[in-house]
């Protein structure tokens, strides 16, 4: 099962609400997993061990690990260097905030690894309405290669909300970006933002220090969407699919509406914004 | 000691130009910039630069077009497609278009880097 996938497993799931995901987000992004998560998650100890030795800190739970044979000094170096996926900075995070003991974490990760189906596909395919069976499959895609773009280029993990959408959270002022693409697949992507998240979205693709919604600003998204759009169409070119990128547009205090349309909330840690697929768009 | 290039970079996105200035102008460059393919063919032939590097989806006049009428008016002169559209299509095409590369968005320094060598490459063996 994909590494950041965990967080929308536990929502889908219900094991989480949508409130301590989000806060737990922001916390799991700059957290790295701890020894005894990884050497859990490694087979190398099991979580009853690790409750039994009742030692959270790294230092502490090495030295107690190897005083009782649980893990050689190669094993712990091992450790130290294992590069950790998205869904055990996750795992961390709930451990620290009490959320869930090591035992119930060790179950958890184990139903979360034998999962069939890709939560994030699961949880696109709740929020679609029917009449969307020929084009959920691509919406699925582009919608899995915008989280992990997403995760690329801001460096935040995001969840999608599986709730009925409030649509009043758009209140203004917002600002929304759209690109259409057309050719053998007629589609159009459109983020929309409260005024706050577009700024901040803005500043993190950018590297740049913008503090406010202005031309620049307006310019970053427009081109973190061409980006994600020039990889999608690259992807659907393997499949024989030739797509062309018109230019994309922003407009300020609309919600896209149109045909075929898939809107999807996506929540972050630096706030939450729309993701809206259409096969086409009239703005309202 | 080799001379600076002018490199001429031709994309609608601020941010693009402002990053790849950077770039560019570590790797001594000089660079001139254009905001759509209509004022990439102008400043190519009022500035003469050393080599053109050309996004496609632009406004007034796009990349592809543009890319035709500069290598119409130079064809020596090295263009690389810097671009998001980067399909095997679009590929194919701005390569028998007489491009020398196309690069993908979004692209790393490393491949600037190499950009940059194989045009200073181009350029000494033409001149």
């Amino acid at each position: 099962m994909n590494s950041q996938y965990f967080a929308q497993y536990l929502l889908n799931t219900g094991e989480l609400p949508i409130e301590t995901i989000r806060q737990l987000l922001g916390r799991a992004s700059k957290r790295k997993p701890q020894l005894p998560v990884l050497a859990m998650q490694h087979g190398m100890v099991t979580a009853t061990q690790i409750e039994e030795l009742g030692e959270d800190s790294n230092s502490k739970f090495v030295a107690a690990a190897i005083e009782r044979g649980l893990l050689t000094k190669v094993q712990v170096k091992n450790l130290q260097e294992a590069v950790a996926g998205d869904n055990l900075r996750f795992a961390q995070a709930m451990i620290d905030k009490k959320i869930i003991s090591y035992v119930e974490m060790e179950k958890l990760l184990k139903r979360y690894s034998k999962a069939k189906q890709n939560p994030l596909q699961e949880a696109v395919n709740k929020v679609a309405d029917k009449g969307l069976e020929k084009e959920i499959g691509y919406y699925g895609e582009y919608t899995e290669l915008f989280i992990h773009s997403f995760a690329r280029f801001m460096g935040v993990p995001t969840v999608i909300e599986i709730e009925t959408m409030d649509l009043r959270e758009e209140a203004c002022p917002t600002h929304m970006v759209s690109q259409r693409l057309s050719g053998d697949l007629g589609l159009v992507a459109s983020i929309v933002a409260k005024d706050e998240v577009f700024v901040e979205m803005a500043r993190r693709y950018s590297g740049e220090d913008i503090s406010r919604l202005n031309e620049l600003a307006i310019d970053s998204m427009e081109e973190f969407l061409n980006v994600i759009n020039g990889l999608y169409a690259v992807n659907m070119a393997k499949r024989q699919m030739e797509i062309d990128l018109e230019l994309p547009h922003t407009v300020k205090n609309m919600l896209p509406a149109g045909n075929l349309q898939l809107m999807l909330r996506i929540d972050a840690s630096i706030g939450s914004f729309l993701l809206v697929l259409g096969s086409d768009e009239f703005l309202s | 000691m080799t001379r600076k290039l002018k490199i001429l970079i031709s994309d609608d996105s601020k941010l693009l130009r402002k990053k790849l200035r950077a770039e560019l102008e570590q790797l001594d460059c000089e660079v001139i910039e254009a905001e759509n393919g209509k004022e990439a063919v102008l400043r190519d032939l009022q500035d003469k630069p050393d080599a053109v590097i050309l996004d496609i989806v632009m406004p007034e006049v796009g990349g592809i077009e543009a890319l035709q009428v500069i290598k119409e008016v130079n064809p020596d002169i090295p263009v690389i497609m810097l671009s998001s559209a980067g399909t095997p299509q679009k590929l194919m095409e701005t390569l028998e278009l007489g491009a020398m590369d196309f690069i993908q968005k979004p692209y790393t320094s490393a491949q600037i880097k190499r950009a940059v060598e194989s045009i200073r490459k181009k350029v000494q063996k033409n001149e």
